[in-house]
C-alpha cells in the first residue's frame, strides 16, 4: 500500500472512532427504547431499566425482546438470517440499533426521555 | 485470448462469484452487526485486473441477477439493497483502478462503499435515517474485511496466469 492510501485509511478509522464516541455520548442519559416498524411508525416504547419480556408481531413472524439490567436484545426471532439476534445486547453504552429487515422491525435506544 | 475463451472465462468467474456468495451466506456466520467477509468481491477484482472493465461489469451483473434468482429474492427489497451496494462498490473499484491504487486499498474502499451503498438503500427504502448510527461500526468492520479480501486478491492476481 502507498503512503497516501495509508493516510486515507487512518483518517477514516479516526473519523469512525470520533463519530462512535459522539453517538455514545448523546445516548448517555437515555431511559427508553423505541420499536419502529417498516413504515417508521413507533409501535412500542419501553423503559430499559425495567426487566421485561415482550412479544411482537413482525412482517415475517414473531419477534421477542428481552430486557434485563438496563440492556435489551432480540431473542427467539422468526427470520431467515438471524442478524438481529447476533447483534446481541444493546444499552446506553452500546447504542447500536437492532434491525430485522425480514420482520421490518427496528429497536433502538431513544435519546429523548 | 480469443472471444470464445474470454466469454467462457467470464461465465466461470460469474458462477464462482455466485457460489462463493451463497456459500458465505449459508456457512460463514456474520461477524456481528450483519458484517460479512464479502468473499465474492475477490472475484470482481480478479475479473477487473485479469480481463478489464467490461468483463467485470458483466460478472457483477450476472452475480447480482443469478445470485438473487437462486436465493429467491429477485426484485424484492434485498435485491435492491444488494444492487445499490454492488453498483457503488463497482464504481469505486473502477475509479480507483484508473487512479492506479494498490489492490489492498481498492478492496478496502470497495468493501466500505458496498456497505455504504447498502446502508443508503436501507435508509431510502425503510425511511429510517437513524440507522446511520451504525456507520462507525460498519467503517471499521468493512476496512478490516477489505484488508482480508485484498490480500487474497493480490495473491490470486500474482499467482494465476490466464
Amino acid at each position: 500500500m502507498k503512503r497516501s492510501e495509508k493516510i486515507i485509511v487512518a483518517v477514516m478509522l479516526i473519523a469512525a472512532l470520533v463519530a462512535y464516541i459522539f453517538v455514545k455520548n448523546s445516548y448517555k442519559d437515555a431511559l427508553y427504547c423505541t420499536v419502529k416498524n417498516a413504515a417508521s411508525e413507533e409501535i412500542m416504547r419501553f423503559n430499559i431499566y425495567e426487566d421485561n419480556y415482550y412479544e411482537l408481531k413482525g412482517d415475517y413472524g414473531t419477534f421477542h425482546i428481552e430486557v434485563k439490567d438496563g440492556k435489551c436484545r432480540a431473542v427467539d426471532v422468526e427470520c431467515p438470517n438471524q442478524t438481529c439476534v447476533h447483534t446481541g445486547w444493546i444499552s446506553v453504552d452500546n447504542p447500536v440499533p437492532i434491525i430485522c429487515l425480514p420482520n421490518g422491525i427496528m429497536v433502538m435506544i431513544d435519546e429523548q426521555n | 485470448m480469443n472471444r470464445t475463451k474470454r466469454y467462457a472465462f467470464i461465465g466461470v468467474l460469474a458462477a464462482l462469484a455466485v457460489v462463493v456468495n451463497l456459500i458465505e451466506n449459508w456457512f460463514i456466520p456474520p461477524v456481528g452487526f450483519g458484517i460479512r467477509f464479502g468473499l465474492a468481491n475477490i472475484v470482481s477484482l480478479v475479473a477487473l485486473k485479469k480481463f478489464g472493465l467490461k468483463e467485470m461489469s458483466l460478472v457483477v451483473l450476472l452475480r447480482l441477477t443469478l445470485g438473487n434468482l437462486l436465493k429467491g429474492t429477485i426484485f424484492g427489497t434485498p435485491f435492491w439493497i444488494s444492487a445499490s451496494g454492488l453498483l457503488l462498490s463497482s464504481i469505486v473499484i473502477i475509479v480507483l483502478d484508473k487512479l492506479k491504487c494498490s489492490i489492498t486499498f481498492t478492496s478496502m474502499m470497495s468493501a466500505f462503499s458496498h456497505t455504504f451503498g447498502q446502508l443508503l438503500a436501507v435508509v431510502m427504502l425503510y425511511e429510517q435515517v437513524n440507522i446511520i448510527v451504525l456507520l462507525p461500526v460498519l467503517v471499521v468492520g468493512s476496512l478490516g474485511t477489505g484488508v482480508l479480501t485484498g490480500l487474497i486478491t493480490s495473491q490470486v492476481v500474482r499467482r494465476v496466469n490466464l
